[in-house]
């Protein structure tokens, strides 16, 4: 259990956590800047909160108010850096033995060579660790970060230095291999498709809040916010026509969602302007903004028909039936 | 860059560079040419040459050795502190670079002279260094040590910081960290520094001059040997200058080939941040 409740003041903002990880992993999303790294750093100590604790497995990790605070060497964690940090004076295989100067040669030789069966490294091992791809890099920090068998897993963006051809197989061997630990584990992201795949759980953060935290489908089903809604892609609104409803937040999928050029006088209905459209095979998503942010699928075919371009007013509605509340 | 279009520019603009290569290029070309080979290796077997070339590279050596043992963590302290007044600071431990070498010579006679703010104490524990080896010793560390200390500096700065972290993460302790990682990372740009500051050691005269003297087997290095020998005649003193050039052409290609592995070494991203010898003080790398 991977314990964490602190604040710590960021220029523009306060970080503020609460979290409490099980062996499983979180994935942690939000925009950069959002104060992703700086948690991880708390954790990790290499940065010191300005109040509050961290604890991991029953140990205190850092705890301002009773001065604790256990420099990161005796930290037991793993850090995966966004740019993965390997050694470029040491070879892939010395650096994944790197964290073990503490046991004997031959524990050590096999401990590596358990470490670097289980990420699949064998045919790269004696290289030179400036000359492995992003994907090998990837493997290779993850390889030292686990052979010195740490109690927590954290991972920085562990996809964004890799380029676009291999990263969905990459974030695929990621997630197969944070299935097979068993410990806490933190993945940063700024990219909810990542978060969905590689998390068991997903917090969303926001300008150094945790705004919501729950399953993918928990935060597709009913967004905390505007921000989560926009990473998930659902609509969330609030219900301005007068009756029982005014007033109150809604949440629907784009694809119960019409779209008209003149009004239709159904219940839940918004007057927009045309931003974006996107087009997504059979369908264009068209993002629009009245209010709130819209996200509504139409047919591709509809679209071509009714002629709408990027900055059309047109009207947004919703069937009540489609209409989801808290 | 303007453009010469007419044929009398290009003609004035050629007649300008060859004038200021053959200007910068002459003069060391002559030390080499001006006597045979054969003469000049007899030349720089007479004593006087052999003892001077002995002083000089075991003062030298000293000179170096104090400056890296001082120098590396003073260069690490810089590279990875932060505070009020830090460029303040650093301008400071540069400044003896541009101090002109006969003012060092009379600044550290002033503070280890005898009659200086640390001679008579110096004396009294039978210390005293004015007009010894040691004098010597500490003139061409006083000179050189900025040099070493300025490519230290650069060559911890330019490592990545994450490494530094990761290594952290990974169990290693600051000073476990500092040795299996920020030294080995730092190593090119320490041993540049090093042949750097060994260059301007050896052709250290000002300084040495004022504050050590010129006394044949106490304190007369090369640089003083061809001062004294072109008294006597030229020959001797063209045959120990030859000898210093090549010197120092040998520690340029060493300090250049150093540079290049290092900006090899130091890895895929943040490559424009290694070490950049052009921005160092070199030009003035003897005196």
């Amino acid at each position: 259990m991977l314990d964490c409740r602190f604040r710590k003041r960021l220029p523009e903002f306060e970080l503020d956590v609460g979290l409490g990880i099980r062996a499983q992993t979180l994935a942690l999303v939000g925009r950069s800047g959002a104060g992703k790294s700086t948690l991880l750093n708390v954790i990790a100590g290499l940065t010191k909160p300005d109040s509050g604790s961290v604890s991991l497995a029953g140990a205190t990790l850092v705890d301002v108010e009773s001065r604790i605070d256990t420099p990161p060497e005796n930290r037991k964690l793993g850090y995966l850096f966004q740019h993965y940090a390997l050694f470029p004076h040491l070879s892939v295989h010395d650096n994944i033995g790197y964290g073990l100067f503490r046991v004997d040669a031959a524990t050590r030789a096999a401990r590596v060579d358990r470490a670097i069966a289980f990420l699949g490294l064998e045919r790269i091992a004696r290289v030179r660790s400036t000359e492995l791809s992003g994907g090998e890099r990837q493997r290779v920090a993850l390889a030292r970060a686990l052979v010195t068998e740490p109690k927590a897993l954290l991972l920085d963006e562990p996809l964004a230095a890799l380029d676009v051809e291999s990263r969905a197989r990459i974030r695929l061997e990621l997630r197969d291999v944070l299935g097979r630990l068993a410990i806490p584990t933190i993945v940063v992201t700024h990219d909810y498709d990542d978060a969905r795949l590689l998390g068991d759980r997903i917090a969303a953060m926001h300008r150094g809040r945790i705004v919501q935290t729950g399953s993918a489908d928990e935060l597709a089903r009913f967004p905390a916010d505007e921000f989560v809604a926009a990473l998930t892609g659902t609509n969330l609104a609030t219900v301005s026509a007068d009756g029982v409803d005014s007033g109150r937040t809604i949440a629907f999928d784009p694809w119960s969602a019409t779209l008209s050029l003149v009004p239709t006088g159904a219940r839940f209905e918004w007057r927009v302007e045309i931003v974006d459209i996107r087009p997504l095979g059979a369908s264009v998503r068209v993002v629009a903004r009245g209010g709130a942010t819209m996200r509504v699928d139409v047919g591709a075919r509809d679209a071509r028909r009714a002629g709408y371009a990027i900055g059309d007013v047109v009207f947004a509605s919703v069937q009540e039936h489609a209409v989801r509340t808290k | 860059m303007p453009r010469f279009e007419s044929a009398l520019g290009r003609i004035a603009l050629g007649a300008i560079v060859a004038l200021a290569l053959a200007f910068l290029f002459l003069p060391l070309i002559a030390v080499f040419i001006a006597i045979p080979p054969a003469k000049a290796f007899a030349d720089l077997s007479s004593p006087v040459a052999v003892t001077a070339l002995g002083l000089s590279l075991r003062t030298t050596f000293e000179a170096v050795g104090v400056t890296i043992l001082f120098g590396t963590p003073l260069a690490y302290w810089l590279a990875r502190s932060r505070f009020r007044g830090k460029r303040l600071l650093e301008a400071a431990v540069q400044m003896p670079i541009v101090v002109p070498p006969a003012v060092a010579g009379v600044g550290l006679l002033l503070v280890f002279g005898r009659r200086g703010m640390l001679g008579p104490t110096l004396e009294s524990l039978h210390l005293g260094v004015a007009f010894t080896t040691a004098a010597v010793v500490i003139a061409q560390a006083f000179v050189a040590g900025p040099f070493f200390v300025v490519a230290a500096r650069q060559a911890f700065d330019a490592i990545d910081s994450d490494l530094v972290a990761v290594s952290r993460t990974l169990g290693a302790s600051p000073l476990r960290t500092f040795i299996a990682v920020e030294l080995p990372l730092a190593a090119g740009g320490i041993l540049a520094g090093a042949a750097l500051s060994w260059a301007r050691a050896l052709g250290e005269f000002g300084a040495t001059m004022l504050f050590a003297g010129n006394l044949p087997g106490v304190t007369q290095t090369l640089p003083l040997a061809i001062y004294t020998a072109l008294d006597s005649g030229l020959d001797v003193a063209v045959a120990m200058a030859a000898l210093l050039l090549f010197s120092a052409f040998a520690l340029l290609l060493l300090i250049r080939l150093l540079d290049w592995r290092m900006g090899r070494d130091t890895g895929a991203h943040r490559r424009e941040e290694t070490l950049d010898i052009a921005r160092l003080p070199i030009s003035q790398a003897s005196s």
